[in-house]
């Protein structure tokens, strides 16, 4: 029985040997960007419309990655989802495994998670609703997630919330996007939230916690605000 | 290099490790349709079925462990709050809406009076968050039970390994509401001819059918859907009901068709628990609908029923009560 066991592990070390030189790893890196400079969370900033903000949490969910080469997906993420958090460098990498001699001229993928996944049974990892990205008084996950401070902001103690999702159409607030690259072994993606915030009146609107139309606009909006580096 | 054979290493150790599960046959009623809830993404065991039995008795899932699911859906009152028009969390807060009666869950898709909850899965976290219920964070609920080590072994039974997640929790949760199911009423037994009904309840069957039963299906007397039956607003909570959820005005003063098994148990009525009595239920039907443009269709013709004719309907009703569901041990407090 050891004996034979042994062997099912010499075996399948030696396949992962062969498995390993033929694949390479693509790297995604996420980076918020804050006045051109990379953001840091807890730290004051000041916007080009005069409101010193400071942002203590950003979080969002990228899924189903794919690599294109001439409009035909050549790779395909198999992970469900991952969860970027801006408080976890950890978690602002990506590791692609995919053959060596991979071409690809662009990447896709969605900000989000999409109506399939929501309403599938709870699941594991980035997606266990501990992961503070679920909506607990109606079921639905929360695509991105932006909390801080803000000096415009009329609530109690000058915060701003929001939580951008929706499932259900119209609120339907998935965005896909897609960017010609053919960048090995490492693509960078740059968030501008300073351009995000600048462009909301947050005397007004400091809150969205459940998935409405605004909440559809601010994530189409946050699409834009992707840029491949 | 390391990690896939660390991987490997993982697999073979679960593989060897890995103790067999009871599994548990849950019984599907003659003549009930098909379950909606998925059992192939949740198999259920016995393991993980007394996992979520211990996680519903305990008030470890409450911000200040005062409360626990059971707390709201006490079994012999069919899993709901008997007595509270509004049901009551920690520290005594007033929610604004009737817990509802747990039973049959499997074949439900939507949860909550407006159907807020779209799988069972994800219902348990809505209570353990909401302010006025439990008031805690599930995140906070996983670390508390970390350091527990009846959960330790519990989970370790349940899963094949210790480690106690969301997923798991809320799984579990999922496995021991599953088995909830009430099938064993008077009424069932006369449908399987090992009874039978008496005049008054027969009469009262034949009432049912024809003026309740489009909305309160048999055999699950309820049609799943939400519907506007005609009660007045209250001005106090200005429930809104299905709307809030959907944001159509069509949807508005919608609720949930609640289950009328067991009904004699699960006062009061309606979503915000405003009838005490049955014959008030009845009265509302025939003297007290409002008549909203969206309206429940089925009720837009008036329904007449003398007073013979509602004692009848709720002698009927009583045959809805299922004692073996109400008195079942194996849905009681884990000792």
């Amino acid at each position: 029985m050891k004996l034979s066991r042994c062997f099912v592990l010499i075996l399948c070390t030696s396949y992962i040997g062969v498995f390993a030189q033929k694949n390479t790893c693509i790297k995604l890196n996420f980076k918020g960007l804050i006045n051109n400079l990379a953001l840091k969370l807890d730290s004051n900033y000041i916007l080009p419309n005069n409101d010193t903000i400071n942002i203590e949490t950003c979080r969002f969910y990228i899924s189903n990655i794919q690599l294109i080469h001439q409009n035909k997906t050549i790779f395909f993420d198999s992970t469900l989802a991952h969860l970027i958090d801006m408080a976890e460098p950890n978690s602002m990498s990506i590791e692609l495994l995919v053959s060596k001699n991979i071409k690809y001229n662009a990447i896709q993928f969605n900000l989000g998670i999409d109506s399939a996944l929501n309403v599938s049974e709870v699941l594991s990892g980035d997606l266990d609703p501990t992961m503070g990205m679920y909506w607990t008084w109606q079921s639905g996950y929360i695509n991105f997630k932006i909390e801080g401070k803000s000096k415009n902001s009329p609530s109690r103690y000058k915060q701003f919330q929001y939580h951008l999702g929706g499932y259900l159409y119209p609120n339907y607030a998935l965005q896909t996007l897609r960017f010609k690259t053919s960048k090995k072994p490492e693509i960078t993606f740059t968030l501008e939230v300073d351009k995000f915030l600048n462009g909301l009146d947050i005397s007004k609107v400091y809150q969205i916690m459940s998935p409405t139309e605004n909440s559809v606009l601010l994530s189409k909006k946050l699409a834009q605000l992707f840029k491949v580096k | 290099m390391k990690k896939y054979l660390f991987v490997l290493m993982a697999i073979i150790l679960v593989v060897c490790g890995f103790k067999l599960q009871s599994t548990f046959d849950l019984t599907i009623p003659n003549g009930w349709p098909k379950p909606i809830y998925d059992f192939s993404k949740n198999k259920l065991t016995e393991e993980k079925i007394l996992l979520g039995r211990v996680l519903f008795y305990d008030p470890i899932l409450s911000k200040n462990n005062t409360i626990s699911c059971a707390s709201c859906h006490s079994q012999y009152t069919a899993f709901t709050h008997v007595d509270h028009a509004l049901s009551h969390g920690i520290e005594d807060r007033i929610g604004n809406r009737n817990a509802p009666a747990l039973m049959n869950l499997a074949w439900h898709q939507n949860f909550m009076w407006d159907g807020a909850i779209h799988h069972l899965d994800f219902q348990s976290l809505a209570p353990i968050e909401n302010h006025d219920e439990m008031d805690e964070k599930i995140v906070h609920v996983i670390n508390k039970l970390n350091l527990i080590p009846r959960y330790k072994n519990l989970f370790l039974s349940a899963f094949g390994d210790s480690l106690i997640s969301g997923e798991r929790t809320l799984k579990a949760l999922s496995q021991f509401m599953l088995t909830l199911v009430s099938a064993n009423s008077k009424y069932d037994k006369v449908m399987q001819q090992k009874d039978t009904f008496t005049q008054q309840e027969q009469n009262g069957y034949l009432l049912f059918k024809q003026h309740c039963a489009s909305c309160h299906t048999e055999p699950l007397f309820t049609n799943l859907q939400f519907e506007n039956n005609g009660l007045p607003i209250d001005s106090i909570l200005n429930d809104i009901g299905r709307m809030r959820i959907t944001q159509k005005t069509t949807d508005s003063l919608k609720f949930k068709v609640p289950t009328l098994r067991n009904i004699e148990f699960s006062f009061p009525y309606m979503h915000d628990g405003r009838f005490k009595k049955l014959s008030q239920v009845l009265n509302h039907y025939t003297n007290g609908m409002v008549p909203y443009q969206n309206l429940s269709p089925v009720l837009i013709q008036p329904i007449t029923l003398t007073s013979n004719q509602k004692v009848d309907i709720i002698a009927f009703l009583l045959t809805l009560t299922d004692k073996e569901f109400l008195f079942n041990k194996q849905y009681s407090y884990p000792r």
